[in-house]
């Protein structure tokens, strides 16, 4: 665990936990984990004082209720304004061009985001919410990619 | 004589088929032309490392011409004999199932049977009363494997889907991922660009539980043969550790492991112990990656719980592998740059398959963490994957979403499961005996940790049970556990309908009431690439065990034989029968559907359609100033993860698991599964509830491993290929018939009185099977070895629960589940005794002739197997070709 001067306050902790944190969403089990060392299931009274720093951060907003393939369905908090690239400058594709996420061109094109890896953005246009037209190749780092915003 | 080439893939690779004059005459790898792009080139010591300029597909796709013409094809529909078709599915004589004999009957009968059964079934008890579930593996391409047409169809039809379990690696996917995560990977490492990295930095290779000759890193035919033996060439140790010394092992293992079965995790345990004690692990990595180290550390070193030191003497105890060898296995793994694994991708082999095997698999991963996993040189690969690839070329693998015709962008329109009651595979039999069951887990849970612990009720509350099993490809009596609760599942009149959909007539297809047959994928048309079950789904990227990439046309080489069909024909004839054919087919033909995987992909960009189709084959090269990403060095190395099929939270420096870091006490199964006695918190050795400590081993003395079949492929091709029965170290003919080779430590088969080339008996509770003995010091002394998944089921008192001749050895393994909440297959945890069978010797059960006894009954100018070869002159082909060639020898030693 992380020193925490009161135990009942983890705000200094988790302040710093998203700071450093390149992510754009969390949640208080996360934190508890990766943040504050944590080890075995917290107390809903840990969890309570997780959450209840959570709702004073800065640039932070709540996000309900999100599933995570780790940790199951957990009341999350987001970023106001996502994060793309890390705290040594390097791009994160995958936290700029979501699996499964909508993009909308400058032209009123949208996009759904098919495959997000390694400077290998794949898409298809969607018309009438159906996937229409052949595999769309995207240089993430493409004037182009900078112009998609998430719908 | 004309002569025709065409290109086709099945499990074994890529192949070339000459046909002449309608008749497959010979089938051959495809060898690359002066237009296909140049091999990668691999500089390593001193020395540049290309592949052969052909594919390297498994001898057992060069045996695709008798699967073809085989004698147990399924020839026309079949309909039992018995079977009544009463109005309200009562009165069937379910219990003749697997005994009864058939009558031939003629499409429109059998599809509007079906049809009529699916519409009296789901208007009586709801669309959940129809189940049905593919094999493992049928015919490969994109069109007719297992997840596209057939998911169309049942998709569209709404059904009761039955989740498919890992059975191939069962513990690294209920096990790793509580370790390292990948869980996306179903609990396999990433082997991107290790092959480079091991060629330039290996020193000692551990191969556990590992047998790449055979299993050939799943679909890659021989692509990664020569990897290995160039490893060899350099001077690279192989260890070998199985208890049986596999045909790998023989001919390259510079030592080799024999543990006894279900103990491998305590020989991790004493590797660990002489690591800690000897301070040989990298205590900087560790410091930095491992969360709660230091309670494993001391459960090993004896200050846990169980207050047992993990020592040399301690493991030889359970193992049987002398102390001072392990103390010298463990130096030399940790004094050396190794990489290793287990089974067939560094994350599956039959040790996973076992009680122990999430244990194992945990701690295997853990080992290699202690020696800086992902540093050069250091790494879980076992030989078989991370060949160099174009990144950025993309064409789909079966388990891609977009490239099934269930979905789109493949169909117009996707097909959506109505109905979303489940069932789980290895446990169907219980479910429908039984009329309820529970498990957790949803089969292939690659969508995330918290998957692994859904509770599934059957019948799902408000849901009625299934009363209809309609089976596609392959048998699972050979391939699931305790064939014998199939049998009475098939007997039970809960089943009121049972459709089977086949090429060949397996030992399960005998169970059906219709029987539908599909052709081969020589007599159809497909699209697919070498190798590739996805880049998103399953252990992505798998293609990377194969030297070149390879999509190609599967062009149809023979109309399909006697009144077989495709599977795309025969779901689209039932759609049509149920009034919605044209949104089945969306108006395409097979052709117009293998288009669409071409030009929804990077392969319309590459290659047109016409030349494709014409060439029969396309090379994905390999640009020479290639894109490298090394497995795992973005986690050693502390950088955003750069290989592919990654996870956002490993572009945060993370692994999948809670902390993101290598879990040596498990956070995600103490906070869903504390309990859980199968996987506890700390991965340890337990004692196997099937095991040399159980009760149960006063009388049933011998460990009996099944691994994946060194002459098949699955189910595939040992029933349909009688060639194959003439390799002895496969099977040996006694009376007709071709017994499944068993094989035995000279010690144990002398007291037993046994000898090389006896009858025996192996047996247990749960039945017995006859096979062949093959007395060898390659088999640990309490071990009887036989390969599993046989292709051949052969009761005596067929349609009963009695001996099997045919090598099925599945008979004897425990349907019980790794433990209560890890819905694993164990069957490498199955105790058995073993006799010389001085019985009766049962009289020969070849298929051909019952099945030509069925033809001829139901049609006395029917042709035979046989006549229709002999029709095509193909036997004179044959002669003619033998003549030329001898002729030729004559010539050239004049």
């Amino acid at each position: 665990m992380c020193n925490i001067e009161n135990e009942n306050d983890y705000s200094p902790a988790v302040m710093n936990w998203l700071d450093a944190f390149p992510g754009d969403l969390t949640c208080a089990l996360q934190i508890w984990y990766e943040g504050l060392g944590g080890m075995g299931t917290p107390s809903p009274a840990e969890i309570a004082a997780i959450e209840e720093a959570l709702a004073k951060a800065d640039g932070w907003e709540p996000a309900g209720d999100v599933r995570y393939e780790k940790m199951g369905i957990q009341k999350s908090i987001k970023r106001t304004t996502p994060k793309t690239i890390d705290n040594n400058g390097h791009i994160m594709v995958q936290h700029m061009f979501k699996l499964g996420s909508l993009l909308k061109a400058p032209d009123g094109k949208v996009y759904k985001v098919m495959l997000s890896e390694v400077y290998n953005l794949r898409c298809f246009e969607v018309k009438d919410n159906n996937l229409v037209g052949g595999m769309i190749k995207i240089d993430p780092t493409s004037d182009f990619a900078k112009s998609l915003v998430e719908v | 004589m004309t002569e025709k080439i065409t290109h086709s893939i099945c499990v074994g690779g890529p192949i070339a088929i000459h046909t002449e004059d309608g008749v497959i005459r010979r089938i051959r790898p495809i060898v690359f032309d002066d237009n296909d792009p140049k091999g990668w080139v691999i500089k390593a010591r001193g020395k540049e490392y290309t592949p052969f300029r052909k594919a390297s597909p498994a001898f057992i796709a060069m045996t695709e011409k008798n699967r073809a013409y085989s004698y147990d094809r399924i020839r026309y529909p079949m309909i039992r004999e018995d079977f009544v078709e009463t109005p309200d599915g009562m009165d069937r004589k379910t219990e003749n199932r697997g005994k009864s004999g058939y009558r031939r009957a003629s499409w429109d009968e059998a599809l509007g049977l079906v049809a009529r059964e699916i519409e009296r079934i789901q208007g009586t008890y709801g669309k959940e009363s129809v189940t049905a579930i593919t094999s493992s593996h049928h015919s490969w391409g994109l069109l007719g494997y297992k997840l596209s047409a057939f998911a169309r169809f049942f998709r569209m039809l709404g059904y009761t889907q039955i989740l498919d379990n890992p059975d191939s690696w069962e513990g690294f996917h209920w096990g790793a991922p509580h370790t390292y995560g990948y869980y996306w990977r179903l609990g396999g490492p990433e082997g991107f660009d290790l092959l480079e990295d091991a060629l330039q930095n290996v020193e000692t290779m551990v191969m556990w539980s590992h047998d790449p000759d055979t299993t050939r890193g799943g679909y890659a035919g021989n692509e990664s043969t020569m990897w290995r033996h160039w490893l060899d060439d350099m001077g690279v140790q192989f260890i070998y550790i199985d208890p049986f010394n596999n045909f790998s092992a023989v001919k390259q293992a510079d030592k080799w492991f024999g543990p006894r079965p279900g103990t491998e995790t305590a020989l991790c345990e004493g590797i660990a112990y002489v690591w800690l004690s000897e301070g040989l692990y990298d205590k900087e990595y560790i410091a930095k990656h491992a969360h709660r180290f230091d309670e494993w550390e001391n459960y090993i070193l004896g200050r846990g719980v169980d207050q047992t030191p993990k020592t040399p003497a301690w493991c030889e105890s359970e193992t049987g592998i002398p102390a001072a060898d392990i103390k010298a296995l463990a130096r030399r793994w940790a004094t050396t740059k190794t990489m290793g694994g287990s089974g067939l991708r560094g994350g599956f082999g039959g040790v996973a398959r076992t009680a122990n095997g999430t244990e194992f698999s945990r701690v295997m991963v853990q080992l290699f963490a202690m020696q800086g996993m992902g540093k050069p040189g250091q790494n879980m690969w076992v030989g078989t994957t991370g060949a160099p690839i174009d990144y950025n070329f993309w064409f789909g693998g079966y388990s891609d979403p977009l490239s099934q015709i269930a979905n789109q962008p493949i169909a117009d329109v996707t097909a959506v499961n109505s109905v979303t009651q489940k069932l789980y595979r290895p446990n169907l039999p219980d479910a429908i005996l039984n009329g309820h069951y529970e498990w957790y887990g949803e089969g292939f849970c690659g969508g995330g940790l918290d998957l692994q612990f859904t509770r599934h009720i059957y019948p799902e509350p408000g849901c009625n049970p299934v009363h209809m099993f309609w089976r596609y490809g392959g048998t699972f009596m050979g391939t699931m556990l305790d064939t014998n609760k199939w049998v009475r599942m098939y007997r039970s009149p809960e089943l009121q309908f049972v459709v089977n959909q086949d090429i060949h007539f397996h030992g399960e297809a005998r169970f059906a009431d219709v029987v539908l047959p599909a052709c081969t994928n020589l007599e159809r048309y497909d699209i697919g690439e070498f190798c590739n079950s996805g880049n998103s789904g399953y252990q992505s990227h798998s293609q990377t065990g194969c030297s070149w990439q390879v999509v190609v046309f599967q062009d149809k080489a023979i109309e399909p034989l006697w009144e077989s069909r495709s599977d795309f024909w025969i779901f689209a004839q039932v759609a049509e029968r149920l009034g919605w054919g044209d949104k089945f087919t969306e108006n395409r033909d097979e052709l117009g559907w293998c288009k669409r995987f071409w030009e929804k992909s990077d392969l319309c960009e590459k290659i047109s359609w016409e030349d494709f189709t014409k060439k029969g084959y396309y090379v994905a090269g390999v640009p020479e100033e290639r894109e490298r990403h090394y497995g795992f060095r973005w986690f050693a190395e502390e950088y955003p993860c750069d290989t592919p099929n990654h996870k956002h939270f490993q572009e945060e420096g993370k692994l999948g698991t809670f902390t993101g870091k290598f879990e040596f006490v498990s956070e995600s199964l103490l906070y869903y599964a504390p309990h859980d006695e199968a996987r506890t918190p700390i991965a340890t050795y337990k004692h196997s509830w099937e095991g040399h400590h159980s009760i149960k081993a006063d009388k049933y003395p011998f460990h009996l491993i099944s691994p994946h079949p060194r002459f098949d492929y699955h189910t595939q091709h040992n029933s349909s290929t009688p060639w194959l029965w003439e390799i002895p170290e496969n099977r040996k003919y006694i009376n007709g018939n071709p017994y499944l080779i068993a094989r035995i430590h000279p010690e144990k088969a002398e007291a037993k009185g046994i000898k090389e080339g006896d009858l025996v008996r192996l047996f247990n509770e749960r039945g017995s099977v006859l096979c062949v003995a093959r007395v060898t010091y390659r088999c640990e002394k309490n071990t009887i070895h036989a390969y599993g998944s046989s292709g051949i089921y052969n009761p005596v008192k067929p349609g009963d629960t009695s001996m099997d001749i045919g090598g099925c050895v599945n008979i004897l393994t425990p349907g019980r589940l790794i433990g209560s909440m890890v819905p694993g297959m164990a069957p490498n945890s199955t105790l058995i005794d073993i006799e010389k069978y001085e019985g009766e010797i049962p009289e020969g059960q070849m298929f051909e002739h019952k099945l030509d006894a069925v033809a001829k009954s139901a049609d006395p100018e029917a042709e035979t197997c046989m006549d229709i070869i002999s029709g095509h002159g193909f036997e004179s082909i044959q002669a003619k070709a033998r003549e030329l060639y001898l002729n030729k020898q004559k010539e050239a030693t004049k």
